[in-house]
């Protein structure tokens, strides 16, 4: 009963929360400079939009205004789009007019959210027990050894390895194609190029924790039981050690989600991340107002959801 | 009375950067069976380490540097981890200074209770739980049947420290170790579980060593008592001898330093100073430069534990034909 309350009591929080973030986004836009015209008669500048008279042009603004909603006044249009934005109608935008900007992001998404439970996995997989293992052999070279990968894990950009990658195992060794993402042959790399990162973190978390919980009371106090070196590891460390790693996989969850821009870019994956970033560099405030609502609802949902397994795990959280 | 435990000459250092502390240097002590052991001295005497150091429970830049400790006809230093573990919990269990930490926070206190029993492979699933169970109603936990599945947070402070002494009462063992069970309760709760542990070793016939700091404490509960300071032992006595007759000018210091309403105002006379730092202890008598009889012998020769009189020892060179010659 509790819990059914409290989760409608977080969605209406995150429901006011997302209002807020698009009135800031909207006006964060507004002050920004640059307009996606200029941007676009830029681009275009060779092409047929610069050999129109400055007459044309205004006919051809006023016209993309009115289409857009952009006649009336900011917060007319915050409400407009906030309005639809509820029910996921988010219009077309500028880029694509003949496409609403849900039907982009569906035929996207599939992609996104595969790449990003893939990689999760794998960051999961490996990175608990190298954090694990880590702990319990704490200060020998199985520790420094996991710990010094970890660590260029987190330092090298995800990018670069995925450079990396491509020389050794589609130049050099010729196992792995470049790019695509039709066939789970090139989906490898991409996947290991994305779960670096949250690998390389979730290692030294769950590293840190574990060593944190041996160092408790009860951890002794098992020991004084009688216990061996297995059970009251796998009992008593490191069911507790675990409560604090689920906050961190959560919130990197929600940003894999949105998108992972560069290792899209790089192996050609068709996902999230490259529609957001274009809108950014084209000024397609319809599209970059959609990415940022989306990024935002996918966090809170994702803490609303580490929040509930938190008191799974652990009884002393209660839902008030 | 037969003899459950001796230990000889126990040294434990701990390796610190800064250097090695000496943390207990060369104790020895004996405990019959049924009989209790207060062991009391301030903070960062050793008392702690000196009992944690059989059981293979000091933290790892600790090592117990040599000595032996034959309990029941086997020497606890020199068993094999797992020996030493299928020791620990089923004839030795300890209780624990802090009941809020030392249980673990997530698992049914009942499943924390059933764990020696099972772990030892002294009784099945189902004949564990409910001597758990029982064990809940023995230490006086109230509605135990329902509070058997309940997490450690439901409960007090004084009921944790319960549900601890049910833990480690739940294998019958013969020592218990007893590490200052009371210190972090409140003063009503501490009697109730003072009360309770009496009333446990007088049904179970128990050996305890009773680790506390405070020292009346130890008068009222203990049968023998050891004074430690600086990791040493400065007096051992039967508990009879010891309150008639304190002789080392720490245990007098140290009674000295509690309140008593009896005496008059101006009583408290509290020992000045600070523990030393025992990386570089004090030449001679490690008390000395708190002592307020210092005399030249002190600073230059380390005294030895001698018996001014049976079962009294006493670690000063001032103390001839059983006084302090001062």
């Amino acid at each position: 009963m509790g819990l059914v309350k409290y989760i409608l009591r977080r969605l209406f929080t995150i429901f006011v929360s997302l209002i807020a973030v698009i009135i800031i986004t909207y006006i964060l836009m507004w002050i920004a400079p640059g307009e996606f015209f200029n941007i676009a008669q830029f681009q275009a500048s060779a092409g047929k939009v610069a050999t129109l008279t400055p007459e044309q042009l205004q006919v051809l603004i006023k016209g993309f205004e009115e289409k857009y909603g952009l006649n009336v006044p900011l917060w007319k249009q915050i409400l407009n789009y906030l309005k639809d934005a509820f029910r996921f109608k988010f219009g077309p935008s500028f880029s694509n007019p003949n496409e609403p900007i849900e039907v982009q992001i569906a035929r996207r998404f599939p992609v996104t959210l595969t790449l990003a439970i893939l990689s999760m996995t794998l960051a999961v997989i490996v990175g608990i027990p190298l954090g694990i293992i880590a702990a319990l052999k704490r200060n020998t070279w199985i520790d420094y050894i996991s710990m010094f990968f970890s660590m260029i894990g987190s330092i090298i950009p995800a990018y670069t390895i995925g450079v990396i990658m491509v020389i050794i195992f589609s130049v050099y060794l010729r196992v792995l194609p470049t790019s695509g993402w039709e066939t789970p042959k090139q989906m490898i790399m991409p996947v290991i190029c994305v779960a670096l990162g949250p690998m390389a973190v979730i290692a030294r978390f769950m590293r840190s924790s574990l060593l944190d919980v041996l160092n408790q009371d009860y951890i002794r106090t098992a020991y004084s039981k009688g216990g061996t070196d297995r059970a009251v590891i796998i009992r008593h460390a490191l069911r507790n050690s675990l409560i604090p790693i689920v906050t961190i996989i959560g919130p990197q969850l929600a940003f894999l989600f949105t998108g992972t821009v560069w290792i899209e870019n790089l192996f050609r994956v068709p996902g999230l991340g490259q529609l957001f970033v274009n809108a950014a560099s084209m000024r397609d405030y319809p599209l970059l107002v959609t990415s940022t609502f989306i990024l935002s609802l996918s966090v809170m949902l994702m803490n609303l959801l580490v929040d509930i397994i938190y008191a799974f795990l652990d009884p002393r959280i209660k839902y008030e | 009375m037969a003899e459950l435990l001796k230990v000889n000459n126990l040294r434990t250092y701990f390796y610190r950067n800064e250097g090695v502390v000496k943390a207990v240097d060369g104790i020895s002590y004996k405990l019959d069976y049924g009989e209790t052991l207060g062991i009391v001295g301030e903070s960062g005497s050793g008392k702690t380490v000196s009992v944690l150091s059989l059981l293979g429970l000091i933290r790892r830049n600790g090592r117990v540097e040599g000595g032996e400790a034959i309990f029941d006809g086997k020497d606890l230093l020199k068993l094999s981890k797992e020996e030493l573990r299928e020791i620990r919990g089923k004839d030795i269990s300890i209780i624990f200074q802090d009941p809020m930490t030392s249980l673990n926070p997530i698992m049914r206190i009942g499943i924390q209770i059933m764990e020696p029993l099972i772990w030892h492979r002294l009784l099945s699933d189902k004949d564990a739980r409910d001597r758990a169970i029982e064990l809940l109603r023995v230490v006086g936990i109230p509605e135990y049947k329902t509070r058997f599945l309940d997490y450690p947070f439901q409960f007090s402070g004084g009921m944790r420290q319960r549900v601890m002494i049910a833990m480690a009462l739940a294998c019958n063992p013969k020592l218990v170790i007893a590490d200052e069970p009371t210190t972090a309760l409140d003063v009503t709760i501490r009697a109730q579980i003072l009360n309770l542990m009496h009333e446990m070793k007088e049904k179970l016939n128990m050996s305890i060593i009773f680790i506390t700091h405070d020292i009346t404490l130890a008068m009222n509960f203990c049968d023998t008592i050891i004074v430690m300071y600086a990791g040493k032992i400065v007096e051992y006595s039967s508990i009879e001898k010891f309150i008639k007759n304190p002789l080392h000018p720490y245990s007098q210091g140290l009674l000295n330093s509690t309140l008593d309403i009896e005496k008059k105002e101006g009583s408290l006379r509290p020992i000045p100073g600070n523990p030393p730092n025992l990386i570089n202890p004090p030449e001679g008598c490690r008390f000395h430069p708190r002592c307020s009889y210092v005399q030249e012998i002190c600073k230059e020769k380390e005294p030895e534990l001698r018996e001014i009189e049976e079962k009294h020892k006493v670690a000063c060179h001032l103390v001839k034909g059983g006084n302090l010659n001062a």
